[in-house]
């Protein structure tokens, strides 16, 4: 089997820390310290980069299918349009594309998650409640540092 | 710039500002760590009238093309100016302030270097715990003196405009909010529904609006052998509710994952609002302090996000300001929900 991406970001992480050991400006070691951690979080994020976006285009969607359900008028079509356009993309699976889904779906979320800050009902509380479990999710997903400190 | 450049053209400053004309510069080295400015230490000598040799240790704060935040220069030499030899807080004795970008190729001030380190080993050595929970106390013993200062007094309402007391969150808020949105990254859901909260429960009116830091940590203060030696880095210094220095200091940014309770792993907050109030001479309203550090929240994340939109922009190519954004967001917004109370 060929090295991937993860092995070859390991290696050169590896060479990174041989080269800082016989360094002696501490400016510079910081600096390659710094290139050296962000290799090994790169080497980690490389297998889940597209399955962790659409997982998370799968949770934003489904809000906005149950906040679709919720709402009226302009406000329905506004995520029916979103859902659509996640349909659309479907098979686009560059990670590009995805986060530009992904931000698309965040900015209807705002929308959703502002009106319904305002609205009565067991539907809605249920629905703000899924909504912060999804975004939860999401900063889980993307909380980088905490393994760091 | 090199250090032989800098120490080359900082000496042809000093000379002329001093008026020294045999004075020169060594050991000039860049200070790592300062993100909204370039921070450079020297050595400067020269013989007195009598020939006896002098030295002295400078610090010179420069503005660069790209900076973290938006800060103004003026305002924070004018912190050092009003507030050095002030009984309790430690300072290093501005010097020089230069608008002209002809000396150094950036407009930049100059203070005298003080003895210390940001980042003292008794921080993180398991045996040194009496001795980082003597520093850390110091800190908040400081934060309370500079809370105390009446800004009147030492001629700081001609700089700073003070906020009315009913409205000091809401300047906050409004100015993070800004850089937030001028700053643009792509939708962020959950700072969103973090700022709409603040503004629904504001916290109560401020009881004395005071000198706010803006950015007190570890990280921002020195420390020597003896103890705390000098508050830097005032950037973001403004006049407001003291509450934000407090809850910017005890936020989660700068504590360790194994020690989560305590502050720079060393004192539980009740301790710090013990000392802060010592000196301070107020009280802690545990209301407004909760708010404050929701708020920290979303300050940080405007941090982070002009560090990356500034990287994404093409105004720098310093990692660090990537990794900022990239690093720092998500984790922020998942300790955002934690700290309002709807992480599942």
């Amino acid at each position: 089997m060929r090295p991937g991406p993860p092995q070859v970001m390991q290696a050169a992480a590896k060479v990174l820390e041989e080269v800082s050991l016989g360094m002696t400006d501490e400016q510079e070691i910081t600096r390659l310290r710094g290139v050296i951690t962000l290799l090994s979080i790169l080497q980690g994020e490389w297998d889940t980069c597209a399955s962790a976006r659409v997982a998370s285009i799968s949770r934003y969607a489904d809000i906005a299918r149950r906040g679709s359900q919720l709402t009226e008028g302009d406000r329905r079509e506004r995520l029916n349009l979103a859902l659509a356009r996640v349909d659309d993309a479907a098979s686009d699976f560059r990670i590009s594309s995805l986060e530009a889904t992904l931000d698309q779906l965040k900015t209807t979320i705002i929308e959703l998650q502002r009106w319904l800050e305002d609205s009565d009902g067991p539907e809605h509380a249920a629905l703000r409640t899924e909504i912060w479990r999804a975004e939860y999710e999401d900063a889980r997903n993307e909380d980088r540092n905490t393994p760091l400190w | 710039m090199d250090s032989s450049t800098f120490a080359t053209r900082a000496a042809a400053y000093l000379r002329d500002a001093m008026g020294i004309s045999d004075l020169d510069v060594s050991n000039a080295r860049k200070i790592i760590g300062g993100a909204s400015r370039h921070t450079w230490s020297v050595d400067a000598r020269w013989d007195d009238a009598d020939g006896t040799s002098q030295m002295q240790g400078l610090i010179f704060r420069l503005d660069p093309p790209s900076s973290l935040l938006e800060s103004n220069r003026g305002t924070e030499y004018s912190m050092y100016r009003a507030l050095y030899g002030n009984p309790g807080i430690p300072l290093p004795e501005p010097l020089f302030i230069e608008d002209d970008e002809g000396a150094l190729g950036m407009p930049f001030f100059v203070m005298r270097r003080l003895e210390g380190t940001p980042w003292p080993l008794e921080l993180f050595m398991p045996d040194a715990q009496e001795r980082r929970q003597s520093f850390i106390r110091q800190m908040f013993s400081v934060l309370g003196s500079i809370a105390a200062v009446d800004y009147q007094a030492v001629a700081l309402d001609g700089v700073l405009v003070p906020p009315s007391r009913d409205d000091a969150w809401a300047v906050e808020l409004e100015r993070w909010e800004k850089t937030l949105h001028d700053h643009d990254l792509g939708p962020m859901p959950i700072t969103q529904a973090v700022i709409r909260e603040l503004r629904r429960d504001p916290p109560p009116p401020v009881a004395q609006i005071r000198i706010v830091h803006g950015d007190y940590r570890v990280g921002n203060v020195l420390f020597s052998a003896d103890g705390l030696t000098a508050v830097l880095d005032w950037e973001m210094c403004h006049l407001g509710d003291p509450h934000e220095d407090l809850a910017w200091s005890f936020a989660r940014n700068w504590r360790s994952r194994t020690t989560p309770g305590k502050i720079a792993n060393a004192l539980a907050p009740d301790d710090a609002i013990a000392e802060w109030e010592a000196t301070s001479g107020m009280r802690v309203d545990p209301e407004s302090l909760r708010w404050w550090q929701l708020f920290t929240h979303v300050k940080a994340n405007a941090i982070w996000t002009t560090a990356a939109h500034e990287f994404s922009e093409g105004r720098t190519n310093e990692l660090m300001f990537a990794t900022m954004g990239w690093l720092l967001i998500g984790t922020q917004e998942k300790w955002a929900l934690e700290d309002l109370g709807v992480a599942p």
